[in-house]
């Protein structure tokens, strides 16, 4: 069953199998959609299926998860429950501690965003023949997801204060008065930074563990010899399950700092 | 012209050698507080998270140019 699809791709490069998960086949699209008036055509790759892919499955858990019965609050069945439990962790855990009960209006924007990053990241651990691939570890996609963050942060900052208050959450309090010009680049600057880290990080993170585990696999074919063989794969074994981890610690991380940065211009210091 | 590959490289293993220290001191002061006041383990530990995160994100902003320079 394996085989063909191991030996399917290019027989001089051993790690095609494994490369193609990591990296987008932006160069040999599966299919191109064209919209009139376009002068160019829209890719589409193992990325792109696998996102659409994951936030399908998201919506139809979510769909089962909040389908209740008319005028009962009470959760039945264990997918209820879960789904419950997930949004009451994200609320105490990301957006109350930020934000207060203001926050409340955020919190599904926080749900989809953690739940959609862990449902890709996990899908992306998934072998799936031809069309499997991590769609976060593409820096378009997590730089999307970044931008999302980034106009929530900004919309939400001006529609609680105002345009002032908005730009007034740039001046860190307590200055004295020359001071203030250069802080507030610094912190405008600052602001784009690390919404674009953010984007950085959840890329950084999902291709390195894949490359980690090819490159463990790779020391089999540079080697070519058994007693590489045993050691190199439970190596790759180990770093599949660490990345197991990582995949729901990128996906907290990304929700937690994402909810720091909206709290900052929601709720700023003052 | 030259090649920047030994430069980046050069340049990838001294983020990490930072980045490393970094986390770990940071993990030795949270293991540490935590052995000191359990009952704080939950909020120390989101702290240490949030920290470690900032410090991978600059590591890997790093890296990344690391990786960009070794294009050229």
């Amino acid at each position: 069953m394996v085989q063909p699809f191991l030996l399917s791709g290019d027989i001089s490069d051993p790690l095609e199998w494994i490369r193609h998960h990591c990296l987008d086949n932006i160069h040999t699209p599966w299919a191109k959609i064209t919209i009139p008036g376009l002068s160019w055509a829209i890719p589409v790759t193992n990325f792109s299926i696998m996102a659409v892919l994951s936030g399908l499955v998201v919506f139809a858990l979510a769909y089962v998860a909040g389908r209740r019965p008319a005028g009962s609050m009470i959760p039945r069945g264990v997918l209820q429950n879960a789904g419950e439990s997930l949004v009451v962790f994200i609320r105490d855990e990301f957006v109350r501690p930020g934000m207060g009960h203001h926050g409340d209006k955020y919190l599904p924007f926080f749900c989809t965003l953690f739940s959609f990053i862990f449902v890709t990241n996990l899908l992306g651990m998934v072998p799936i023949p031809m069309i499997g691939g991590t769609a976060t570890s593409n820096l378009g996609m997590t730089g999307m997801l970044a931008v999302s963050v980034l106009l929530v942060s900004i919309f939400g900052g001006i529609r609680e204060n105002g345009i002032g208050g908005f730009i007034h959450a740039f001046i860190p309090p307590g200055l004295p008065g020359w001071l203030v010009p250069l802080l507030f680049v610094l912190e405008v600057v600052g602001f784009f930074i690390k919404h674009g880290v953010l984007a950085i990080r959840l890329f950084a993170n999902m291709i390195a563990g894949h490359l980690v585990v090819g490159a463990f696999l790779g020391l089999i074919f540079v080697a070519k010899a058994y007693w590489v063989a045993a050691p190199s794969v439970l190596l790759a074994l180990f770093v599949n399950v660490l990345e197991l981890l990582v995949c729901f610690l990128q996906a907290y991380v990304f929700t937690l700092l994402a909810s720091l940065f909206v709290s900052g211009t929601v709720h700023p210091e003052h | 012209m030259m090649t920047l590959i030994p430069l980046a490289a050069l340049g990838a293993g001294l983020v990490t050698l930072g980045a490393a220290f970094a986390i770990g001191r940071l993990a030795q002061a949270s293991v540490e507080s935590i052995a000191r006041q359990p009952e704080k383990a939950g909020d120390i530990r989101t702290t240490m998270i949030i920290a470690a995160a900032l410090i991978e994100g600059f590591t890997f902003f790093a890296l990344v140019v690391c990786q960009g320079a070794a294009k050229n």
